[in-house]
This record gives C-alpha cells, structure tokens and sequence, in this order.
C-alpha cells in the first residue's frame, strides 16, 4: 500500500514508518497539516493516517477538505484524545477508523488492513455467503457448514465467525471484535473474548485437521484458509 | 405562606381599626354624659336642699354660664315650664342608654341664639320624686366635628397600614422569586454539569445584585479549577502516556527482532515484558477515565438505551468463561429504559460480572437480576464467594484498593472505583449486601 503518514511527533512517524516499510508498505511521511494537506490533494494514496493534533492545519480540517473535494481514500486517525466524544467527533469529520494512542504498532496494522479491505470491496457490497477454504457461511440462512457437515452456533458465535471469515488473512484485535462484534467500547479485565474464540475454535476446529481460527501472539486472530 | 401571612395582618389591622372605632364612640358618650350628669347634678342639688327654689332663676343662670346647654323643665303634668328650650324636636335618636340625640334649631329655642341650622345635641332626662322632669340637652357639634376629624384620619392610617403590608408582600414575592430563581439555576447546572452557565439576574436590588454577583465569581472559580483538573489529566493522557508507549513499542521491536531470531527463550521474557507494559498502559487508562468520569467531562454521551439489552449482553459475554470455570449465571431481566452512557454501563456490569465470575467457585451460581418497578430500574449482582467483610465494604470503592483474597488475583484494584464513578454519574446508588456466602451489590438507578 502506498501510506500517507501525517505526524509531527518525530520518533513516533519515524518507528510507524520503518514498522510499515518492513511489511512491505511505502511511506511517506509530512510532520504539519499543511504540508500533509499537500500531498494528500497531489498524491495518490491507498491510505492515509493522520493525527489529529498538527502544527498548522489541525487534522479534523484536512479530513473535511478531502471529503468536501470528494476523496474517497480511506483515513485512520491517530489521537491521544481518547474519549468517546472524540472518537464519534473525529469519525463524522469523515474518518474511517479510530485509533488511540498510545497503540500497539499491531493494532495499527491490523486497523489499516481492515480499511483496506473495506475500500476495495465497498461498503454497499452484500454479500451472502462467505468462505474460507472448506468453511461455507451462509448469511441469509444464518449456516454454516464445514466440509459439508452442519455446524451449529449461537447468534453471538455466528457474529464473531462472520467477522473473522470477512476479514480472513488479516490479524484481527481484541479490540477490534469487542467494537464490531459486541458494539461496545471498553476494556475487559479478564480474557473473556479468549473464552468465546476457544468456545467457537471447539466447534468449527476441533475435529478438521486444519485449524482454521489462529492465536497471533500480542496481536489478535486471524482465519486463514490454508 | 406570604399570602396567609399578609391576610392575618389585614385581618388584624381591620379588627383593630373597628375596635379604636367602637372605642372612640364609646369615649365620646362618656365624656357627654358626664357633662350632662354634671348639670343634672347641680340642679338637683338644689332642688333637694330647697324645694321651693326658683328654678326658673337656677335654669337661666345656668343657660347663661354654659351657652353650649339647654334645659327643659317639664312640670308633673308634661307642661313646659322652664328652660330655654322650648321644642324637643320630633326626630331622634338613641345614643346610648338613657341618652338620646337629636337637632336644635333656631325656633326650638327662646333665647337668642348665635347658631344657623342647626345645632346637634345629646340630652338626658331626669325624673323628680314628684314627677317634674328636666332635660338637658348639650351641644355636642364640636365633639362630632372632632370624632369626624379622628375617623377620616384613622382611615386614612389604615390604608396606609394596607398599603404598606401589600407592598410588603409584593416585595417578597419578589425576592422569593429571585432566590428561587438563584436555586433553578444552580440546580441545572450542577445536573448539567455545565460549568460555563451563570445566574442571571437583572434586579435594583443592591443585595440580591450582590448574591448573584458573589455566586456567579465563584462559580467562575470552580469552572476555572475544573478546567485546571482537566488539563492536568489531559496532560497526563499526553506527558505520561507516550513514553509509556514508546516504552512498550521499544520493547515490541525487541520482540519482532528476537522472533526473526528464532531464539525462542529469550522471546519468552520479551513477550511477558510486553504484557507487564500493556497491564500498566491498561491501568493506566483506567485511572485516566476514572477521573475524566468524576470531573464531568464525559457528559454529553447520555442517550436512552435499553438496559434490558445491555445487560443481558454482558451475561452473554461472560457465560462462556463462567462456564468454563464451572459457574452458571441465571439471570431475570425485565424490559426497562435508561437515560445514560451505554458504554460506560456496560463497563459497569462488566466489572460486576467480571468480579463475580473472579471469586465464585466453581458448581456455584450468579445471579444476575434487572427489575423495573416504579422506573426506577435496579440491577442486583450476586455471587456465592468469600464476599466483602464489614469493614472492607466502605473501602472496596477506593482507587487501588484490594481485599486479602483478591490480592493474588488479576486485577488492579480500579474495577469498582470506575463502577462507583460512573453510578454517581448516573445519579444513581449502589448497594454492598452480604449474601450469606457471597456478595450481593445492588445498584439502584
């Protein structure tokens, strides 16, 4: 992906930079919103993350610049302001995801995938089935089969599965299923969502020899099809 | 309470006026019917000392001394006799007992008189043992004249009295109104939260000018700590939580590195590193909201939820790692409606459940129960652990603060503080009960 990454925090554009040039992504890097303005307007990117406090242009402005200019391209915002307040703020500018700092850098990149793929596939595709390798979803029917055989799952199940398969081959967070999955934004104090990924890992994992649903350490999940 | 108080003064000031009235009349019959008993007197006292006293002579010096009276002597068979007056006239009146009014004029008279009209009199009679009768009539135009003089000023002094406990009312009405106006607005905007607002009032009233004005500085006061508590935290969020951040992401460099190594040992201690950084982040975070709840800044995420929903999605989360650890929750929600933050209630719930699940053993039950009578909902959480001893109960809400069976736990001691915060928030109560075993908390909205 090409990324925009406007930041005026130094240390933190340079780490998220490297962090994203060793995945494979190019970088580039404006520390004020004039500048980030700039080239988000002359440039083409695939994504851009921008932080809310710049020196400048603040960042809530240059999202609505775009926007009003009809840009499409998708935009994570960087904050230390973590309030819901903000967030809905930040999200009605025209942002398309949230992110609090400070983040893990796993987080960042599980987030900027998720944009991605949401881009690309366009937000009023609907699909009804969804597959990942022998795993058949049926969204209509609310179904799901694995090699055939019939997988029964509860509703909240079924969610959680859905939004793994939707997002397969990319690391999904902790946070990013209590937000989509359960609708709520707050930090559990146990590994509760753990519970419910082994419950479902039982079901559709258990007796296939692939599994399906992997733990990535310090990050997430991830569904990859094999 | 003004109004009753204004109608017993009225009330009062009336019957006190009526009654200086009565007084006044009563006076002025006194003071006639001395004069009048006076002469009776006198005459009478002659009489008894001679009976064949000239009392022709005795009414003419006596008419001539007092040119205010009149007499007439009536003889044993109702003849005029003696006196200067000679008509009593045909319309009268009763004063008093005994004492009748009536007008005099020019042609009554056999004297020369120096009065036009007429003239107003009181006059009383007085029998002799041998049937002879004298009257005496006195003038009493001035005394009326003056008892006039007395009601006119009188009267006017009472409405003057009425005037003044009118106005009186008026004027506490009027501060009444004011004041209450000073509590309506203090009271929005402590349930507003809304620092910025400030008591209007536009009065002439040098002291309730000055209340307003010395409330208004102090709330200026409180608005400017609060913004200083805000900016303190927030500076918080920004001077603390980056390095700490940066602390973590260094340590996840060290990781990655470590992993592409393949040194598997070593990748373990950076692992546990980064977890030990994210607890501290986490707290970190938690405290940071904590204090963001209490100073008010999060106001404005209130809306109406469905508390019935809400919580029952938190018993569904919870039900697979209950299970796993051998507890069953059961729950009986009744529908009820809320006006609050959806996230932060169901945080709440969620460290109530979380606890639950934390100190309950297993083949136990939580019981989970949302009731909404009176629209009032309460939700009570019960468990069948170790509970909270007598004297740990008041303290359980404290930052940090963790009881002997929960220090080896997982946890840092924020869970409830947060709970406590957001209930205050919500206007709400919350409850520490024991269960007997266990622990029942009840949160009353």
């Amino acid at each position: 992906m090409r990324v925009l990454l406007v930041e005026d925090d130094n240390e933190l554009n340079t780490y998220i930079a490297k962090g994203l040039r060793e995945q494979g992504h190019t970088v580039d890097i404006a520390s004020d919103g004039k500048d980030g303005l700039f080239l988000a307007t002359t440039e083409n990117f695939d994504l851009l993350i921008l932080d809310r406090m710049l020196p400048k242009l603040d960042g809530l402005t240059i999202i609505k610049t775009l926007r009003a200019s009809n840009s499409k391209v998708p935009v994570l915002i960087l904050s230390a302001l973590g309030e819901v307040d903000d967030r809905v703020m930040g999200l009605k500018a025209g942002g398309d995801d949230y992110l609090v700092k400070p983040f893990a850098f796993s987080e960042l990149v599980a987030r900027m995938d998720a944009l991605k793929r949401r881009y690309e596939s366009g937000t009023d595709n609907v699909t009804t089935r969804l597959e990942a390798g022998d795993l058949v979803m049926d969204l209509l029917g609310r179904k799901v089969t694995r090699a055939g055989q019939k997988i029964d799952l509860q509703s909240r199940e079924f969610k959680l599965l859905e939004y793994l398969v939707r997002h397969q081959g990319q690391v999904v967070t902790r946070t990013m299923l209590l937000e989509n999955v359960w609708n709520y934004h707050f930090d559990p104090q146990t590994n509760v969502i753990d519970v419910h990924i082994s419950r479902l890992r039982s079901k559709i994992d258990k007796e296939f020899d692939h599994q399906l649903i992997r733990t990535v350490r310090g990050a997430g999940y991830i569904v990859e099809a094999g | 309470m003004a109004l009753l108080f204004t109608l017993l003064l009225g009330a009062s000031v009336t019957i006190l006026a009526y009654f200086i009235n009565q007084f006044n009349e009563a006076s002025l019959i006194r003071e006639v019917e001395l004069g009048i008993d006076t002469n009776i007197a006198s005459i009478r006292d002659w009489v008894d000392i001679d009976m064949d006293v000239d009392i022709d002579d005795i009414l003419t010096q006596l008419y001539r001394n007092h040119p205010n009276t009149w007499y007439t002597w009536f003889d044993p068979q109702g003849e005029i006799r003696y006196g200067n007056l000679s008509e009593v006239g045909q319309q009268n009146s009763l004063m008093a007992e005994g004492i009748v009014r009536f007008e005099i004029l020019p042609q009554d008279v056999r004297t020369p008189v120096d009065f036009e009209g007429y003239r107003t009199v009181a006059a009383k009679v007085h029998t002799f043992p041998d049937g002879s009768r004298l009257l005496v009539a006195q003038d009493i135009e001035e005394a009326l004249e003056t008892r006039q003089r007395m009601k006119v000023l009188g009267g006017i002094t009472i409405l003057l009295m009425l005037a003044v406990i009118g106005t009186s009312f008026f004027i506490s009405n009027y501060v009444v109104a004011m004041i209450n106006n000073i509590a309506t607005t203090s009271r929005q905007i402590m349930t507003t939260g809304d620092l910025s607002r400030r008591i209007d009032i536009n009065t002439k009233w040098d002291d309730l000018g000055n209340l307003a004005a010395t409330l208004n500085e102090m709330l200026s006061r409180i608005e400017h700590l609060m913004i200083g508590v805000r900016r303190v935290s927030d500076n918080i969020a920004h001077d603390l939580r980056t390095p700490l951040s940066r602390l973590r992401n260094r340590i996840e460099e060290l990781d990655m590195h470590l992993q592409k190594k393949g040194d598997s040992e070593e990748h373990v201690f950076t692992e546990n590193l980064i977890k030990e950084a994210d607890r501290l982040l986490l707290t970190f975070n938690a405290l940071l909201r904590i204090s963001n709840i209490e100073s008010g800044k999060r106001h404005s995420e209130f809306a109406e939820i469905e508390l019935d929903e809400l919580v029952q999605d938190v018993v569904d989360f919870y039900q697979p790692l209950a299970e796993n650890n051998g507890i069953s929750i059961e729950s009986r929600i009744e529908a009820s409606k809320l006006f609050g933050d959806r996230d932060l209630l169901f945080q709440v719930v969620a460290n109530l459940l979380d606890n639950a699940v934390k100190f309950s053993p297993s083949d136990t039950v939580i019981e989970v129960a949302l009731s909404a009578d009176s629209s009032n909902p309460t939700l009570s959480v019960r468990d069948r652990g170790p509970g909270i001893s007598d004297e740990d109960k008041p303290r359980v809400f404290d930052r940090f603060f963790r009881t002997e069976e929960s220090r080896h736990s997982q946890g840092n001691g924020l869970g409830l503080s947060l709970v406590a915060a957001v209930v205050e928030m919500h206007r709400a109560n919350i409850e520490l009960r024991d269960a007997d075993p266990g622990l029942e908390i009840l949160i009353r909205f």
